[in-house]
């Protein structure tokens, strides 16, 4: 750009007697008034002609065809279920793959048969054995056995292949000692295939709703012949994963696969239960900004936007309500407190800090997406738990604990820094907070700092900051998957924070025999998180978004897990 | 001219070693690295990945393996898209860049080009102010304003283009007015101060006392001089049209390459960011080269000039 401003225009170098000429002395002719009307006509002409007819939208030409359009998020990374991180990864995994479990239209922890027709724990729930359907075929016509699942999850712990999700496989006995290579061989594993249609798998505890793990795609099988056609079983970067090469057990299978525009799927004729998958096919298109997203979903190119933008909220809730779909996702958005500095190192004035935040306030003015307030860190899951309530605002006991903490009415309090990455939301919630730090404990020296992404994840890993804005998503529907983050050793901790009776309640819970009791430590546990306070809690998420009223049986789902082979369009007239 | 191409090739390979070479080491003195997320991936893991990508390796010789990458023509997978060598995405988005910067550089030179002949034909009338105030206005609004603005109007509520996307022909006309009318802006100024500079020439005058038409003496006489400034911006405008479209292909969808240069950078994607920014280099030099090509062709002077500097050595 600095070359453009840079120009300068060529300064005419008139002499005397040309610049008293009239201007008017030349062009006179009437060639260029029609020239400019000649050119107008030309710009114009296309304008006027296709106004002429009416576009038939992508929606209307997709609902024709049976094919589903998605807004999802950033770029896909990888195809690889083994490779993947991010939740829009994930969502065309589960077009293209199937596990041992699938998922229910309607209930977020129920699991259904998915390549396995059935399953039976052990007594305590730590020994699992999977009986696969006799008909589940790759998308290539094999039939999907019991050593592909092996296989699949043979290379996801070898220490070589350095898959950045392993760890949701620790579940698995010797698991994590064979992905950190203490241990040689795969037979340490506590995975056993029995014969090509029985896989036994070993737990490290007793894990009731093992299932629920196992819904995540790091638990998807892949095709052995395919992967080791392209490469090394350990070899990350080969070409198995391109859609002329990608095979699959899912009900649909790789089409096409275009960076920055779209990841197409199409039918799976060989999936078991093909007959009852009611779309032709899905196209993932990844729409990063919201806002051309929107504009996307309103010019009929999208049936579904990943988001919406929180200012457009209200403005669908009162002219376009049929289309806005709020739905609790299971999520926590909260400050880390880095407890191993000054002024976060006492937990009084972490207390202080989050009594004073006045959440209902800040959900309803700021974030504005229907977000519920939150009482702990983990998001409630109906049905299998509520966390204790732990904080909520009250500007009576947060002044006086931090008088307690030696600064009342604010008077000689050291200040901090609220770090956030570069987003405007964020940046709001942290000024909504900021204020209400000013208004409700006397603290004016709270500042807001902003770094890039990839900055801000290094300070935070570095511990260098004092408050930092953070999320949290489940990988499945248990409060394990949030709770175990604040063990001591857990990489994800990024506080300093460590309490050796938490720790002790979090494995207790891991190795209880039964629900209840596992599910009772759990609360103990985070009944000390809300104590402690090593996080301020602040909202559970919701996801906002645009769906197009012909899209059916698409519904609300905690880990935004949507079975694509039951949705259906409404379409009188498809062409099959 | 063999001579003029081959010291500007040797040259242009110096700034491309220098610039890669500028780009590595700014990339790894930045803080955070490609597989920073905010899920942390465990130490264990992270340090197998940082081998397999050869990242362990003293910086010397990663730097050396990424100049050698960068002459085989950029092989190496992209680390933000492990699917895709850095060569096949650059393969993929170019053509769409391309694309657009062409019909987007006819668009400016087909409004901006006639705005400033006749704005310099007219010059001080109500026709030349109103065409420059215009061309300021245009200057002034960024494209991430005249873009969403066109998006809604034509394409949400008129419906007459879709409003964003690619893959048809009519997807192309919202992004390439968006970048012409910016782009013409500019030209028009140019073409207008080109224009006057050469209309003010003796020869101009001595056209006119022959009595020739002024169609004539616009079109045929003036003209050529008179685009010189534009001709001189043309080069780098284009380069910058191909790899800086980035906020038109954010608001209308697509796959180009300007996506890359900007998502490369927040990503640590250090294969990518030296296949972006070389491809930006390379485009720079020869946009550079050939608008000094055409402006020796367009310039009587120069060429004669040279040829004087010729006898006299």
């Amino acid at each position: 750009m600095s070359h453009l401003l840079s120009m300068t225009p060529f300064i005419p170098n008139h002499s005397p007697c040309q610049s008293r000429r009239k201007p008017s002395s030349i062009g006179q002719g009437r060639l260029f008034d029609s020239t400019l009307l000649g050119f107008c006509f030309l710009i114009l002409a296309p304008l006027l002609f296709s106004s002429a007819c009416r576009r038939e939208t992508k929606v209307e030409k997709a609902n024709r065809e049976g094919i589903l359009i998605l807004g999802n998020g950033a770029e896909p990374k990888t195809l690889d279920p083994q490779l993947i991180q991010s939740v829009g990864d994930g969502n065309i995994m589960r077009a293209v793959f199937e596990g041992l479990v699938t998922f229910h239209e309607t209930e977020d922890s129920v699991a259904l048969p998915g390549v396995a027709e059935r399953w039976e724990p052990n007594e305590d729930f730590s020994v699992w054995t999977f009986h696969f359907r006799p008909d589940a075929k790759w998308s290539n016509g094999d039939p999907v056995t019991a050593n592909d699942f092996a296989y699949a999850y043979q290379r996801i712990l070898e220490p070589a292949f350095a898959s950045p999700y392993a760890s949701m496989l620790y579940f698995l006995t010797g698991a994590e000692e064979f992905n950190k290579g203490d241990t040689d061989g795969f037979s340490t594993v506590g995975v056993k295939v029995i014969d090509d249609r029985t896989l036994e798998l070993s737990l490290i505890g007793p894990i009731d709703y093992f299932t629920e793990i196992l819904k995540h795609a790091t638990w998807l099988p892949v095709h052995q012949a395919t992967i080791e056609k392209f490469g090394d079983m350990t070899d990350p970067f080969t070409d198995w994963q391109r859609p002329e090469n990608h095979v699959g057990n899912g009900p649909f299978q790789i089409k096409s696969w275009r960076i920055n525009h779209s990841v197409v799927v199409e039918r799976n004729p060989h999936y078991w239960d093909a007959e009852n998958v009611k779309l032709n096919g899905i196209v993932f298109r990844p729409l990063p900004n919201e806002y051309t997203e929107e504009r996307a979903f309103r010019d009929g190119q999208l049936h579904y936007t990943y988001v919406l933008p929180s200012n457009l909220v209200e403005w669908y809730r009162e002219n376009r309500p049929e289309v806005l779909r709020t739905e609790p996702y299971a999520g926590s958005y909260f400050y880390r407190c880095n407890v191993t500095k000054p002024p976060m190192d006492d937990k009084r004035v972490r207390q202080a800090l989050a009594f004073a935040i006045d959440r209902k306030s800040l959900v309803e003015n700021v974030t504005l997406g229907g977000q519920s307030p939150a009482y702990g860190f983990t998001p409630p899951f109906e049905g299998v738990y509520d966390p204790p309530k732990g904080v909520n605002f009250d500007p009576e006991k947060a002044r006086s604990l931090l008088a307690e903490a030696g600064y009342p009415d604010g008077k000689g309090f050291p200040g901090f820094e609220i770090l956030i990455n570069t987003t405007e939301a964020h940046r709001a919630v942290a000024e909504a907070v900021q204020a209400m730090w000013k208004e409700h404990l006397n603290i004016d020296n709270v500042a807001i700092n902003n770094q890039e992404w990839k900055v801000f994840q290094r300070t935070l890993h570095d511990l260098n900051y004092e408050v930092a804005r953070s999320g949290w998503i489940g990988d499945y529907v248990h409060p394990t998957t949030f709770l175990t983050l604040w063990q001591t050793d857990d990489t994800n901790n990024e506080t300093g924070w460590s309490n050796a009776e938490y720790d002790r309640l979090i494995q207790e819970a891991l190795q209880a025999a039964d629900p209840e009791t596992r599910l009772a430590r759990l609360m103990d546990a985070e009944a000390i998180l809300l104590e402690e306070l090593p996080i301020l809690p602040i909202y559970w998420y919701t996801r906002v978004y645009l769906l197009d009223p012909s899209v059916k049986n698409w519904n609300p789902s905690v880990l935004d897990h949507r079975p694509f082979q039951k949705v259906d369009l409404e379409t009188p007239e498809r062409k099959e | 001219m063999f001579k003029i191409i081959l010291s500007r090739f040797l040259q242009g390979v110096i700034a491309l070693v220098s610039v890669l070479t500028l780009t590595f080491f700014l990339c790894r003195l930045t803080p955070g690295n490609p597989f920073d997320n905010d899920k942390q991936i465990p130490e264990h893991i992270r340090a197998k990945i940082e081998e397999a990508w050869g990242l362990d390796q003293p910086l010397v010789v990663q730097w050396g393996k990424s100049l050698l990458n960068a002459a085989q023509g950029f092989p190496q997978p992209s680390f933000g898209n492990s699917g895709f060598s850095v060569r096949e995405i650059i393969a993929q988005s170019f053509p769409v860049s391309f694309t657009i910067a062409v019909f987007g550089m006819l668009i400016a030179l087909a409004i901006g080009v006639p705005a400033g002949v006749i704005s310099a034909s007219r010059r001080n009338t109500g026709v030349d102010y109103s065409i420059m105030s215009l061309a300021l206005f245009g200057i002034c609004l960024p494209t991430f304003v005249i873009g969403p603005m066109l998006a809604i109007v034509f394409g949400l509520e008129l419906g007459w283009f879709p409003a964003l996307g690619w893959g048809e022909p009519a997807d192309l006309v919202l992004p390439c007015v968006t970048l012409g009318l910016f782009y013409g802006a500019y030209i028009a100024r140019l073409s207008r101060s080109g224009m006057l500079d050469t209309l003010s020439q003796d020869f101009i005058r001595t056209a006119k006392a022959k009595g020739l038409p002024e169609w004539r003496i616009l079109i045929i006489h003036a003209l050529r001089g008179g685009l010189i400034p534009v001709v001189n911006y043309l080069g780098p405008a284009f380069a910058g049209l191909i790899s800086g479209s980035f906020v038109v292909e954010t608001i209308f969808n697509m796959p180009g390459l300007g996506t890359h240069f900007i998502n490369a950078a927040g990503n640590r994607d250090y294969s990518l960011i030296q296949g972006t920014v070389a491809v930006l280099a390379v485009l720079i030099l020869v946009a550079n080269f050939l608008a000094d090509v055409l402006q020796i062709l367009l310039n009587p002077r120069l060429r004669g000039g040279s040829a004087e500097t010729k006898a006299a050595s």
